[in-house]
């Protein structure tokens, strides 16, 4: 049990300086730029104050939080798919890829950020699904429940996206 | 079946039929590229693993966990939800209220913007807004250099008598700075030529004083 377990509301703000770096990771997977991760990452914070009394399972603080993570950003998903992406989003997208060894190969790690910039590349919905399938290990039940997109829609959805990510690889000359 | 039919008929998100199980066993290509996406998987899993916000952010953090919380104890718990959603759906956010304990210096500054939140920098064409009831001036600078608004007496000001609000346009890039005064004895602080005298001039007469964060507009 961790110093964050004690039933106060100031422990959130532990909480923050504990796990605001992985609520943060966790966003920035779904939300293609930091600033926008960032804002879901406060809000996220903000939730978890005002809803503190409901929480009730002392060692499962990032779980909780997670969860409150992932509504607020495919809240902010929606909201985002109504307008067109920033100019730092766009800035963000056209990063050219680096990291490659003496040997021309990239390591494990590298390889996971070219992935990322290949994901930020994705349509909204798709980079979700795939998130939420791969990061978080949902199934397919789980994650319609989650967006209300029908089971079968979503496969098609990963499928195609996964097609995507591998085709935007081989254009940035990245072996895996 | 050919190894891109294979996988475009869906080799990693349909469950493997024994039809597709078999064809994967007799096909090294095909098991080759199943290997690929399978590593692929993990890739997305390991993906922004090692992402780092913007630089300051545990101190924004902090200092909205820290309002929250404030306003919390206050017994206002279902007004921050509630302002949370509103700022949410407005593509509000509050950037910075004063200091704890100090509730004369309380301003609380947001930028709006057409397109959604931003925590410390916004875009040409939002809208900066400033409100204090505890102040009796408020002034906006660009750069340090441009006064681009102020409260009372400028064309940005909204408010009048105890309560000062400004509704500033971030008409161009830069840094805009709130500062936030009562200015003690002495001739007005009329047109001071920069941020830095500004200030200067409020400690000169001992007047009181609060220069928010700045505010990145690109």
């Amino acid at each position: 049990m961790n110093e964050a377990s004690n039933k106060q509301p100031g422990v959130v703000a532990l909480w923050a300086k504990q796990w605001g770096l992985d609520v943060y990771r966790y966003c920035r997977k779904l939300l293609t730029s930091d600033s926008e991760a960032e804002d879901a990452m406060q809000v996220v914070f903000l939730q978890a104050v005002q809803d503190f009394e409901q929480f009730r399972d002392p060692g499962s603080e990032l779980h909780w939080l997670l969860s409150i993570a992932r509504h607020r950003c495919l809240d902010r998903l929606k909201m985002l798919r109504r307008r067109p992406p920033s100019a730092e989003e766009e800035e963000g997208m056209d990063v050219p890829s680096d990291g490659r060894g003496a040997d021309g190969a990239l390591e494990d790690s590298e390889v996971a950020r070219e992935v990322a910039k290949c994901l930020d590349e994705l349509p909204a919905h798709t980079r979700t699904a795939i998130v939420l399938r791969y990061h978080e290990q949902l199934s397919y039940e789980s994650i319609e429940a989650l967006t209300g997109t029908k089971a079968g829609a979503l496969r098609v959805r990963v499928l195609r996206g996964l097609v995507q990510l591998k085709e935007c690889l081989e254009e940035r000359g990245v072996s895996w | 079946m050919t190894c891109d039919r294979f996988a475009q008929e869906g080799l990693s998100v349909y469950p493997v039929t024994p039809e597709r199980a078999a064809h994967l066993a007799s096909c090294a290509d095909c098991q080759a590229l199943a290997d690929r996406f399978q590593r692929l998987e993990r890739l997305i899993a390991k993906a922004h693993g090692d992402a780092q916000p913007p630089p300051g952010w545990e101190a924004r953090l902090e200092a909205v966990v820290t309002r929250g919380q404030r306003r919390s104890k206050s017994s206002r718990a279902a007004w921050v939800g509630a302002g949370v959603l509103a700022a949410a759906a407005l593509g509000v956010f509050v950037l910075r209220a004063g200091p704890e304990g100090e509730p004369k210096s309380s301003v609380t500054a947001l930028v709006e913007l057409p397109t959604g939140m931003r925590a410390a920098s916004a875009a040409v064409g939002g809208k900066y807004r400033i409100e204090t009831r505890a102040w009796k001036e408020a002034r906006v600078w660009l750069n340090g250099k441009t006064l681009v608004g102020r409260c009372p007496g400028g064309p940005a000001c909204e408010g009048s008598g105890p309560s000062l609000r400004l509704n500033v346009p971030l008409a161009v890039a830069g840094e805009y700075r709130v500062m936030v005064l009562k200015a003690g004895e002495g001739e007005p602080l009329d047109e001071p030529a920069t941020l830095d005298e500004d200030v200067r001039l409020v400690r000169q007469r001992h007047g009181q004083y609060e220069v928010l964060e700045p505010l990145s507009v690109y």
